[in-house]
Protein backbone atom coordinates (compact mmCIF):
# COMPACT_ATOMS: atom_id res chain seq x y z
CA UNK A 1 0.00 0.00 0.00
CA UNK A 2 1.13 3.38 -0.77
CA UNK A 3 -1.42 5.85 0.16
CA UNK A 4 0.19 8.70 1.98
CA UNK A 5 -1.48 11.67 4.05
CA UNK A 6 -2.06 14.22 1.18
CA UNK A 7 -4.40 16.78 1.24
CA UNK A 8 -3.28 18.90 -0.96
CA UNK A 9 -4.10 19.72 -4.22
CA UNK A 10 -2.06 19.20 -7.18
CA UNK A 11 -0.13 22.32 -7.38
CA UNK A 12 0.95 21.91 -3.24
CA UNK A 13 1.38 17.89 -3.42
CA UNK A 14 4.98 17.62 -1.49
CA UNK A 15 6.78 14.60 -3.48
CA UNK A 16 8.49 14.38 -0.24
CA UNK A 17 5.63 13.19 1.50
CA UNK A 18 4.10 10.99 -1.65
CA UNK A 19 7.05 8.51 -1.00
CA UNK A 20 8.21 9.33 -5.04
CA UNK A 21 11.85 9.01 -5.73
CA UNK A 22 13.47 12.55 -6.19
CA UNK A 23 14.36 13.07 -9.74
CA UNK A 24 17.29 14.62 -11.72
CA UNK A 25 15.53 16.47 -14.03
CA UNK A 26 15.56 19.70 -15.72
CA UNK A 27 12.45 22.16 -15.23
CA UNK A 28 9.68 21.30 -17.58
CA UNK A 29 9.79 23.45 -20.39
CA UNK A 30 13.68 24.23 -20.44
CA UNK A 31 15.35 20.97 -21.85
CA UNK A 32 15.06 20.42 -25.30
CA UNK A 33 15.54 16.83 -26.59
CA UNK A 34 14.70 16.28 -22.50
CA UNK A 35 12.53 12.86 -21.82
CA UNK A 36 10.30 12.04 -18.63
CA UNK A 37 9.65 8.69 -17.33
CA UNK A 38 6.27 8.62 -15.92
CA UNK A 39 4.67 6.13 -13.24
CA UNK A 40 0.83 5.91 -12.87
CA UNK A 41 -1.19 2.87 -11.41
CA UNK A 42 3.02 1.45 -11.47
CA UNK A 43 2.59 1.22 -15.11
CA UNK A 44 5.58 3.27 -16.39
CA UNK A 45 5.62 5.08 -19.27
CA UNK A 46 8.73 6.31 -20.50
CA UNK A 47 8.37 9.94 -23.20
CA UNK A 48 11.24 11.47 -25.28
CA UNK A 49 11.01 14.22 -27.50
CA UNK A 50 13.01 13.08 -30.88
CA UNK A 51 14.23 16.40 -31.91
CA UNK A 52 15.70 18.95 -30.30
CA UNK A 53 13.56 21.99 -30.86
CA UNK A 54 11.12 19.98 -29.39
CA UNK A 55 10.64 21.02 -25.96
CA UNK A 56 8.66 18.63 -23.50
CA UNK A 57 6.39 20.38 -20.75
CA UNK A 58 4.23 18.76 -18.22
CA UNK A 59 0.79 20.32 -16.83
CA UNK A 60 1.70 20.63 -12.88
CA UNK A 61 -0.78 17.82 -11.97
CA UNK A 62 0.84 15.00 -14.60
CA UNK A 63 4.45 16.44 -12.86
CA UNK A 64 3.37 14.98 -9.43
CA UNK A 65 3.27 11.13 -11.26
CA UNK A 66 6.98 11.91 -12.68
CA UNK A 67 9.67 9.29 -11.24
CA UNK A 68 12.98 8.54 -11.67
CA UNK A 69 14.00 6.33 -15.13
CA UNK A 70 13.57 3.48 -14.54
CA UNK A 71 12.37 0.17 -16.85
CA UNK A 72 9.52 1.05 -18.70
CA UNK A 73 6.28 -0.57 -19.85
CA UNK A 74 6.31 1.67 -22.65
CA UNK A 75 7.92 4.03 -24.54
CA UNK A 76 7.02 7.24 -26.41
CA UNK A 77 8.89 9.06 -29.00
CA UNK A 78 7.68 12.51 -30.57
CA UNK A 79 8.60 14.64 -33.23
CA UNK A 80 7.33 17.11 -35.99
CA UNK A 81 5.75 15.54 -39.33
CA UNK A 82 2.90 15.39 -41.36
CA UNK A 83 0.34 13.08 -39.16
CA UNK A 84 -1.70 11.26 -41.22
CA UNK A 85 0.37 11.97 -44.06
CA UNK A 86 0.71 8.10 -45.07
CA UNK A 87 -1.97 5.63 -45.10
CA UNK A 88 -3.42 4.96 -42.63
CA UNK A 89 -4.67 1.52 -43.13
CA UNK A 90 -8.17 0.20 -42.12
CA UNK A 91 -10.96 2.44 -40.30
CA UNK A 92 -11.51 0.76 -37.02
CA UNK A 93 -13.55 3.33 -34.50
CA UNK A 94 -14.38 7.11 -34.76
CA UNK A 95 -14.79 8.58 -31.21
CA UNK A 96 -17.17 11.25 -32.61
CA UNK A 97 -14.59 13.86 -31.30
CA UNK A 98 -11.11 14.68 -32.28
CA UNK A 99 -9.85 10.92 -32.71
CA UNK A 100 -10.17 8.38 -34.96
CA UNK A 101 -8.57 5.20 -34.89
CA UNK A 102 -6.66 2.80 -37.84
CA UNK A 103 -5.18 -0.39 -38.02
CA UNK A 104 -2.20 -0.70 -39.94
CA UNK A 105 -1.18 -4.33 -39.79
CA UNK A 106 -0.78 -5.08 -36.03
CA UNK A 107 -0.22 -1.28 -35.08
CA UNK A 108 -2.97 1.11 -33.90
CA UNK A 109 -2.75 4.47 -35.51
CA UNK A 110 -4.55 7.28 -34.02
CA UNK A 111 -5.05 10.59 -35.27
CA UNK A 112 -6.19 14.09 -33.80
CA UNK A 113 -8.09 16.08 -35.61
CA UNK A 114 -10.03 19.38 -34.66
CA UNK A 115 -11.73 22.66 -37.03
CA UNK A 116 -10.02 24.95 -34.08
CA UNK A 117 -6.82 24.24 -35.75
CA UNK A 118 -7.44 24.06 -39.40
CA UNK A 119 -8.55 21.30 -41.70
CA UNK A 120 -5.68 18.69 -41.44
CA UNK A 121 -5.15 16.18 -38.46
CA UNK A 122 -2.51 18.27 -35.44
CA UNK A 123 -1.01 14.73 -34.27
CA UNK A 124 -1.06 11.01 -34.71
CA UNK A 125 -0.08 8.47 -32.38
CA UNK A 126 1.45 4.99 -33.85
CA UNK A 127 2.00 2.55 -31.45
CA UNK A 128 2.81 -1.25 -31.87
CA UNK A 129 0.05 -4.01 -30.87
CA UNK A 130 0.71 -4.54 -26.80
CA UNK A 131 1.17 -0.36 -26.66
CA UNK A 132 4.40 -1.27 -25.40
CA UNK A 133 6.04 1.33 -27.39
CA UNK A 134 4.61 4.29 -29.96
CA UNK A 135 5.28 7.32 -31.70
CA UNK A 136 3.75 10.76 -31.55
CA UNK A 137 4.28 12.88 -35.02
CA UNK A 138 2.85 16.83 -34.79
CA UNK A 139 2.27 19.26 -36.92
CA UNK A 140 4.42 22.26 -36.21
CA UNK A 141 1.83 25.15 -37.04
CA UNK A 142 -0.33 23.51 -34.38
CA UNK A 143 1.51 24.34 -31.88
CA UNK A 144 3.02 27.04 -29.70
CA UNK A 145 6.67 25.41 -29.42
CA UNK A 146 8.42 27.37 -27.89
CA UNK A 147 6.11 27.14 -24.69
CA UNK A 148 6.72 23.64 -24.62
CA UNK A 149 4.14 20.66 -25.37
CA UNK A 150 3.02 17.24 -23.79
CA UNK A 151 2.93 14.81 -26.74
CA UNK A 152 0.68 12.89 -24.43
CA UNK A 153 -2.06 15.72 -23.90
CA UNK A 154 -5.29 14.72 -23.57
CA UNK A 155 -6.74 12.23 -25.03
CA UNK A 156 -3.86 10.37 -25.79
CA UNK A 157 -2.42 9.40 -22.11
CA UNK A 158 -5.37 8.11 -20.87
CA UNK A 159 -5.57 6.42 -24.50
CA UNK A 160 -2.61 5.00 -24.21
CA UNK A 161 -3.15 4.04 -20.72
CA UNK A 162 -6.31 2.56 -21.71
CA UNK A 163 -4.37 0.16 -23.70
CA UNK A 164 -1.99 -0.48 -21.43
CA UNK A 165 -4.22 -1.79 -18.93
CA UNK A 166 -6.78 -3.50 -21.13
CA UNK A 167 -3.95 -6.36 -21.95
CA UNK A 168 -4.32 -7.63 -18.75
CA UNK A 169 -3.56 -5.13 -15.96
CA UNK A 170 -6.91 -3.52 -14.75
CA UNK A 171 -9.50 -0.67 -15.62
CA UNK A 172 -9.97 3.38 -15.60
CA UNK A 173 -12.93 4.28 -14.07
CA UNK A 174 -14.91 7.89 -13.85
CA UNK A 175 -14.65 8.10 -10.26
CA UNK A 176 -13.44 9.90 -7.18
CA UNK A 177 -10.93 7.90 -4.99
CA UNK A 178 -10.20 8.36 -1.21
CA UNK A 179 -9.07 6.85 1.47
CA UNK A 180 -9.50 6.86 4.89
CA UNK A 181 -7.69 7.01 8.44
CA UNK A 182 -7.12 3.32 8.36
CA UNK A 183 -5.99 3.36 4.81
CA UNK A 184 -8.95 1.64 3.72
CA UNK A 185 -9.53 2.94 -0.18
CA UNK A 186 -13.17 3.85 -0.90
CA UNK A 187 -14.36 4.65 -4.83
CA UNK A 188 -17.30 7.01 -5.71
CA UNK A 189 -18.37 6.07 -8.93
CA UNK A 190 -20.51 8.16 -11.35
CA UNK A 191 -20.64 10.18 -14.61
CA UNK A 192 -20.41 14.03 -14.92
CA UNK A 193 -22.70 15.82 -13.28
CA UNK A 194 -23.11 12.46 -10.25
CA UNK A 195 -21.34 14.28 -7.53
CA UNK A 196 -17.81 13.04 -7.87
CA UNK A 197 -15.93 16.66 -7.05
CA UNK A 198 -18.75 17.59 -4.77
CA UNK A 199 -18.08 14.01 -2.77
CA UNK A 200 -14.24 15.12 -3.21
CA UNK A 201 -14.75 18.53 -2.12
CA UNK A 202 -16.69 17.22 1.37
CA UNK A 203 -13.78 14.56 2.16
CA UNK A 204 -10.81 16.97 1.22
CA UNK A 205 -9.24 18.32 4.62
CA UNK A 206 -10.81 15.85 6.86
CA UNK A 207 -7.96 14.38 9.37
CA UNK A 208 -6.45 11.52 7.61
CA UNK A 209 -8.19 11.62 4.09
CA UNK A 210 -6.39 11.84 1.05
CA UNK A 211 -8.14 11.91 -1.99
CA UNK A 212 -6.33 10.03 -4.60
CA UNK A 213 -8.34 11.91 -8.03
CA UNK A 214 -11.74 13.42 -8.33
CA UNK A 215 -12.60 12.18 -11.58
CA UNK A 216 -9.79 9.31 -12.22
CA UNK A 217 -8.76 6.32 -11.03
CA UNK A 218 -7.57 2.76 -12.30
CA UNK A 219 -8.21 -0.13 -10.37
CA UNK A 220 -6.22 -2.90 -10.76
CA UNK A 221 -6.03 -6.49 -8.82
CA UNK A 222 -2.59 -6.89 -6.63
CA UNK A 223 -2.22 -10.37 -4.65
CA UNK A 224 -5.31 -11.16 -3.58
CA UNK A 225 -7.40 -8.04 -3.76
CA UNK A 226 -7.90 -5.11 -5.75
CA UNK A 227 -5.90 -1.61 -5.37
CA UNK A 228 -7.37 1.94 -6.63
CA UNK A 229 -4.62 3.89 -7.69
CA UNK A 230 -4.91 7.94 -7.80
CA UNK A 231 -4.25 9.37 -11.55
CA UNK A 232 -3.07 12.86 -13.18
CA UNK A 233 -6.78 13.25 -14.96
CA UNK A 234 -8.05 14.95 -12.23
CA UNK A 235 -11.92 17.25 -12.31
CA UNK A 236 -12.66 20.64 -11.29
CA UNK A 237 -11.52 19.66 -8.00
CA UNK A 238 -8.09 19.69 -9.01
CA UNK A 239 -7.43 16.82 -7.30
CA UNK A 240 -4.75 14.17 -7.60
CA UNK A 241 -2.53 12.32 -5.83
CA UNK A 242 0.42 9.43 -7.19
CA UNK A 243 -0.74 7.30 -4.37
CA UNK A 244 -2.80 3.66 -3.94
CA UNK A 245 -5.28 2.42 -1.29
CA UNK A 246 -6.68 -1.58 -0.97
CA UNK A 247 -10.13 -0.99 -2.58
CA UNK A 248 -12.68 -1.39 -0.12
CA UNK A 249 -16.36 -0.36 -1.15
CA UNK A 250 -17.42 0.45 -4.29
CA UNK A 251 -20.22 3.52 -4.22
CA UNK A 252 -22.53 4.41 -7.04
CA UNK A 253 -23.62 8.26 -6.40
CA UNK A 254 -27.07 9.12 -6.46
CA UNK A 255 -28.25 12.59 -5.28
CA UNK A 256 -30.91 12.39 -2.69
CA UNK A 257 -32.43 14.20 0.01
CA UNK A 258 -30.90 11.99 3.24
CA UNK A 259 -27.74 9.62 2.92
CA UNK A 260 -28.93 6.22 2.45
CA UNK A 261 -27.11 3.03 1.15
CA UNK A 262 -28.68 0.18 -0.97
CA UNK A 263 -26.70 -3.41 -1.73
CA UNK A 264 -25.95 -3.74 -5.32
CA UNK A 265 -24.52 -6.99 -6.31
CA UNK A 266 -23.56 -9.09 -9.61
CA UNK A 267 -24.76 -8.31 -13.17
CA UNK A 268 -26.33 -5.07 -11.70
CA UNK A 269 -22.89 -3.54 -10.29
CA UNK A 270 -20.90 -5.06 -13.07
CA UNK A 271 -22.94 -2.83 -15.61
CA UNK A 272 -23.13 0.43 -13.51
CA UNK A 273 -19.26 0.28 -12.94
CA UNK A 274 -18.85 -0.70 -17.04
CA UNK A 275 -21.01 2.07 -17.50
CA UNK A 276 -18.93 4.43 -16.08
CA UNK A 277 -15.37 2.97 -17.44
CA UNK A 278 -13.37 3.62 -20.24
CA UNK A 279 -13.09 0.08 -21.70
CA UNK A 280 -11.13 -0.31 -25.19
CA UNK A 281 -14.83 -0.74 -27.48
CA UNK A 282 -12.61 -1.70 -30.37
CA UNK A 283 -10.57 -4.28 -28.87
CA UNK A 284 -12.47 -7.88 -27.78
CA UNK A 285 -10.21 -9.28 -26.53
CA UNK A 286 -9.44 -5.89 -24.16
CA UNK A 287 -13.08 -5.90 -23.60
CA UNK A 288 -13.30 -9.35 -22.84
CA UNK A 289 -10.78 -8.75 -20.13
CA UNK A 290 -12.66 -5.60 -18.74
CA UNK A 291 -15.65 -7.43 -18.30
CA UNK A 292 -14.13 -10.30 -16.08
CA UNK A 293 -12.00 -7.85 -14.37
CA UNK A 294 -15.79 -5.86 -13.60
CA UNK A 295 -17.16 -9.60 -12.85
CA UNK A 296 -14.52 -10.68 -10.01
CA UNK A 297 -14.25 -7.07 -8.77
CA UNK A 298 -17.85 -6.89 -7.83
CA UNK A 299 -17.91 -10.55 -6.60
CA UNK A 300 -15.34 -9.46 -3.60
CA UNK A 301 -15.59 -5.84 -3.24
CA UNK A 302 -19.09 -4.57 -1.31
CA UNK A 303 -21.17 -2.62 -3.73
CA UNK A 304 -23.60 0.14 -2.50
CA UNK A 305 -26.05 2.86 -4.35
CA UNK A 306 -25.34 5.88 -2.05
CA UNK A 307 -27.96 7.93 -2.14
CA UNK A 308 -26.34 11.56 -0.64
CA UNK A 309 -27.23 14.71 0.69
CA UNK A 310 -24.66 17.32 -0.14
CA UNK A 311 -23.14 17.94 2.66
CA UNK A 312 -20.63 16.72 4.67
CA UNK A 313 -22.57 14.29 7.12
CA UNK A 314 -22.14 12.07 4.47
CA UNK A 315 -18.41 11.96 5.09
CA UNK A 316 -19.44 10.33 8.53
CA UNK A 317 -22.19 8.36 7.05
CA UNK A 318 -19.41 6.68 4.47
CA UNK A 319 -17.23 6.04 7.26
CA UNK A 320 -19.50 4.19 9.64
CA UNK A 321 -20.21 1.88 6.70
CA UNK A 322 -16.32 0.87 6.25
CA UNK A 323 -16.10 0.75 10.25
CA UNK A 324 -18.15 -2.01 10.27
CA UNK A 325 -17.53 -3.68 7.02
CA UNK B 1 -23.32 -34.90 -8.85
CA UNK B 2 -26.43 -35.95 -11.18
CA UNK B 3 -29.43 -36.51 -9.36
CA UNK B 4 -31.29 -40.29 -10.16
CA UNK B 5 -34.32 -39.95 -11.76
CA UNK B 6 -37.50 -40.56 -10.11
CA UNK B 7 -35.65 -39.13 -6.41
CA UNK B 8 -36.79 -36.70 -4.38
CA UNK B 9 -35.48 -33.08 -4.36
CA UNK B 10 -34.30 -32.05 -0.70
CA UNK B 11 -34.48 -28.21 -1.52
CA UNK B 12 -37.46 -26.01 -1.56
CA UNK B 13 -37.97 -24.42 -5.02
CA UNK B 14 -37.15 -21.07 -5.51
CA UNK B 15 -40.45 -18.62 -6.09
CA UNK B 16 -39.89 -17.75 -9.69
CA UNK B 17 -39.13 -14.46 -10.36
CA UNK B 18 -39.78 -12.71 -14.23
CA UNK B 19 -36.92 -11.27 -15.58
CA UNK B 20 -36.83 -7.34 -16.31
CA UNK B 21 -34.83 -5.18 -17.91
CA UNK B 22 -33.15 -2.83 -16.43
CA UNK B 23 -31.33 0.43 -18.15
CA UNK B 24 -27.74 1.45 -17.47
CA UNK B 25 -27.17 4.88 -18.43
CA UNK B 26 -24.14 5.21 -21.08
CA UNK B 27 -22.86 8.68 -21.94
CA UNK B 28 -20.56 7.37 -24.83
CA UNK B 29 -19.03 10.72 -25.49
CA UNK B 30 -17.57 10.43 -21.94
CA UNK B 31 -16.82 6.45 -22.47
CA UNK B 32 -14.50 6.69 -25.42
CA UNK B 33 -12.74 10.29 -23.96
CA UNK B 34 -13.89 12.15 -27.26
CA UNK B 35 -14.50 15.35 -25.82
CA UNK B 36 -13.36 17.81 -22.88
CA UNK B 37 -13.70 16.21 -19.07
CA UNK B 38 -13.25 19.84 -17.45
CA UNK B 39 -16.04 21.41 -19.25
CA UNK B 40 -18.28 18.06 -20.22
CA UNK B 41 -18.21 19.95 -23.78
CA UNK B 42 -17.81 17.17 -26.37
CA UNK B 43 -17.29 17.03 -30.00
CA UNK B 44 -14.38 18.16 -32.68
CA UNK B 45 -14.29 21.80 -31.77
CA UNK B 46 -14.71 22.19 -27.70
CA UNK B 47 -14.52 26.09 -28.67
CA UNK B 48 -14.86 26.93 -24.60
CA UNK B 49 -12.16 24.50 -23.75
CA UNK B 50 -10.58 25.88 -20.64
CA UNK B 51 -8.52 22.75 -19.29
CA UNK B 52 -7.26 23.38 -15.93
CA UNK B 53 -3.24 23.12 -17.18
CA UNK B 54 -4.01 21.14 -20.05
CA UNK B 55 -4.07 21.38 -23.91
CA UNK B 56 -1.51 24.78 -23.03
CA UNK B 57 0.78 23.65 -25.96
CA UNK B 58 -2.29 23.87 -28.89
CA UNK B 59 -2.64 27.00 -30.96
CA UNK B 60 -5.94 28.45 -30.59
Amino acid sequence: MRAEPIRRRVKAVDKRKTGEVGLPRTRPGSDPGSAFHLRIADITVAVAAGEADLVLRLDEATEEFLVAPSSPDATVTAGWGDPGGASLGEPVFDSGGIWKLYRDGTRHRFLFSSPALGPLPYKEATFEADFSSGEVTLRRACFQAAHGLWPLEYPLDELLLQGLLARGRGVEVHACGVTDGSGRGLLFVGQSGAGKTTMARLWEGVPGITVLSDDRIILRRVGSGFTMYGTPWHGEAALAAPASAPLTGVFFLEHGAVNTLVPLRGATAATRLFACGFPPFFDRAGLDFTLNFLGDLVAEVPCHELCFARDNRVVEFVQSWAGSA
Amino acid sequence: MNTAPGSKKSHTRRSYVKPSMKRVHLKPEEAVLGGCKITGQFGPTVPGCKPLGNCSGLQS
